[in-house]
């Protein structure tokens, strides 16, 4: 059993921290959070050790793991804090405000021997990696041309229970970028996941909100063998939940294939995935977190797999040097074109 | 009261939305004496653009301060757009998106946060209960109020018009905690804060999505206004709650509001885009209760985006 802590108890570290509660293989040692009221949330939760500082809660001696999901210019300092007691650290994307932030906190986890895995969570999406399969059976043939979209409202998106967006999202110098490092870390991820290494060939930022960060961008990238991917990504669609408006297409030589098509009906699967969970509860068997929303259990998977191989001693599922490389693309695109902050009209 | 409507052929055009909202005023023969000070309180509601039907569009403002610039060339006077922050929603940074800090930068008036000092307290009683709410003392101060509400509809109120933009300028931020008692605020909020104009944008109007209206409505009673927004967006104003509870406070008369429509604002509510009010209500609540109940029998975990904490 994998002794765990979570840093950072807004709306990701909330799901991380249901998601842990209910993880068999995991006891949870406590939380820390800066802000009153999200250490009054976990006391309700019944989280029973609280901290207002992460380094009180590094010092448990018996801890082994932390899921860090701190705003990203603090990703840096609380990975090294967290390192350096050799606590392995799991956190949210993206890994860094930028590619050279990304490289020192890589020479951190391998001066401190520690492990380090990033929450790339929509590669585990079920159509997603129906998509991968079919694609590595070769079903559509050889792959040549792939567009991925994620449009949303970042971090502006309207809760049930409304709370206001932290400042820090307002500060091209807290965050590291607009839509494409957020949005577009996805995209990237499962561009390079299904196709490998690769590079950016051309890029335009826009904005439809006067923000200092881009709020809409469209990419074209290339893989090393050959495959073209075009990537639209933004923060500026007022799209509500369970609506997603997120899809690759990927146009093989004989064939193509489009998550839409293989996305499962929200409704029908949520019914069967409960199904399955009555029958298991039936026979006192430990349920399926969330997998009635393939949205929200994509975070539970990526959770699981991450204790699983610190369980087993084994290689992360989602390596840094693959994250690495996406933090770089990242960081190319932003050189490739200057953004404009001024909004038409 | 008096209203009038207008269908602009280009709601893009500020000098087209100008012109129309000097017919608008030409034919509103209320008296208004010369203001020193004019605060136009626009609905933004939240980090939503005029594109949504959500928020008031800033060409809109733009065009109405070219019309009162016109309208009252002294000097002297001064011209503030103002709101106040939401729970979820911090003026500062709305006024910066959604192009109110340029459009101030361009027409040289000022932005106003209604939740910055000096704040006052101010009673009133609703229903019998007294009840205290904080104002922006300028907003109170102020010469005319011209309150610039959308032509949308909201799942609580139903309608979003004149009376809940003045709900909006409440100076308490976390607003939502009124949500248990909206109609009581609403009129509260009304009772202290009298809007002197009220000019409805509904350019992209928004019921069960947006839609390209292109239309404008002047009128000078906030009360009356939402009756007539409540019967376009399909709504009887006798069940709006808050339009009822006003009426009961002996503040105003739904049938008033009865003699002024017309044949422009049948038309509106022939092209508003109905909200399946009940259908939505009926279908989100019971997917969260059947939720709720699943994770808690089963002991599955709800996502905290879902949670009403």
């Amino acid at each position: 059993m994998i002794k765990i802590g979570v840093v950072g108890i807004g709306h990701m570290g909330k799901t991380h921290l249901f998601n842990l509660m209910k993880n068999k293989n995991v006891k949870l040692l406590g939380v820390a959070d800066q802000s009153s009221r999200a250490r009054a949330f976990a006391k309700k939760m019944g989280v029973k050790s609280i901290y207002s500082n992460y380094s009180e809660l590094f010092d448990e001696p018996e801890l082994q793991a932390v899921v860090i999901s701190l705003p990203n210019f603090l990703k840096r300092e609380s990975l090294e804090a967290a390192s350096e007691k050799g606590l392995a650290v799991l956190i949210d994307k993206p890994l860094a405000r930028n590619y050279s932030e990304a490289v020192e906190m890589e020479k951190i986890v391998q001066k401190n021997h520690s492990r380090l895995m990033v929450a790339s969570n929509f590669r585990y999406h079920p159509h997603v990696k129906k998509m991968k399969q079919i694609i590595d059976d070769g079903n559509i043939g050889q792959c040549k041309l792939v567009s991925l979209d994620y449009i949303n409202h970042g971090p502006f998106s309207h809760p049930l229970n409304p709370k206001p967006v932290p400042d820090w999202w307002f500060e091209k110098e807290k965050v590291g970028g607009g839509a494409l490092i957020d949005n577009g870390w996805h995209m990237i991820d499962l561009f390079t996941w299904l196709f490998g290494e690769a590079n950016v060939e051309n890029a335009i930022f826009d904005h439809h909100f006067n923000l200092e960060l881009e709020d809409f961008a469209n990419l074209t990238i290339k893989s090393k063998n050959g495959v073209l991917g075009v990537l639209n990504v933004g923060w500026f669609s007022h799209v509500l939940f369970p609506k997603l408006d997120f899809r690759i297409i990927c146009h093989g030589t004989i064939g193509y294939c489009n998550t839409d098509e293989l996305k499962p009906n929200l409704y029908l699967n949520a019914a069967k995935e409960a199904l399955i969970n009555f029958k298991r509860k039936i026979f006192f068997q430990p349920i399926n977190i969330l997998t009635y929303s393939y949205y929200f259990s994509s975070y539970n998977e990526v959770l699981r797999d991450f204790v699983l191989c610190l369980e087993k001693d084994e290689e992360f599922p989602i390596s840094l040097a693959q994250q690495l490389m996406v933090q770089e693309i990242i960081d190319k695109t932003y050189k490739l074109s200057p953004i404009n902050t001024e909004v038409e009209g | 009261m008096v209203l009038n409507n207008i269908i602009v052929k280009d709601r893009e055009n500020v000098n087209e939305l100008t012109s129309s909202i000097k017919k608008l005023f030409d034919n509103l023969s209320i008296p208004l004496k010369e203001p020193r000070k004019i605060i136009i309180k626009p609905n933004l509601c939240y980090y939503w653009d005029s594109s949504t039907g959500q928020t008031t569009s800033p060409k809109l403002v733009s065009a109405l301060i070219d019309y009162l610039r016109a309208e009252y060339p002294k000097k002297e006077l001064e011209i503030v757009i103002a709101e106040a922050d939401a729970s979820a929603m911090k003026t500062k940074h709305a006024f910066k998106m959604l192009g109110y800090e340029k459009l101030s930068k361009e027409k040289k008036v000022r932005l106003l946060n209604l939740s910055s000092d000096p704040i006052s307290n101010f009673s009133t009683k609703v229903n019998s209960n007294k009840c205290s709410l904080a104002f922006s003392q300028e907003l109170l101060d102020a010469d005319m109020i011209i309150n610039v509400p959308k032509l949308k509809f909201h799942r609580l109120p139903m309608v979003t018009g004149a009376m809940k933009n003045i709900y909006g300028a409440i100076a308490t931020e976390h607003k939502f905690s009124y949500h248990k008692v909206l109609s009581d605020i609403i009129v509260a909020s009304n009772k202290i804060v009298n809007s002197n104009i009220i000019l409805v944008d509904g350019l992209i109007a928004l019921g069960q999505y947006p839609k390209f209206l292109n239309s404008l409505i002047l009128g000078s009673n906030a009360f009356e206004m939402d009756c007539i927004l409540a019967k376009i967006i399909g709504f009887n104003p006798r069940n709006v709650e808050y339009l009822s509870l006003w009426e009961r406070e002996g503040l105003g008369k739904i049938s008033d509001s009865e003699k002024m429509w017309n044949s422009g604002l049948s038309q509106l509510a022939k092209e508003f885009p109905k909200p399946h009010y009940f259908r939505q209500k009926i279908s989100w609540d019971s997917q969260l209760f059947v939720l709720s109940l699943y994770a808690k029998v089963m002991g599955d975990v709800i996502p905290p985006l879902l949670l009403d904490d």
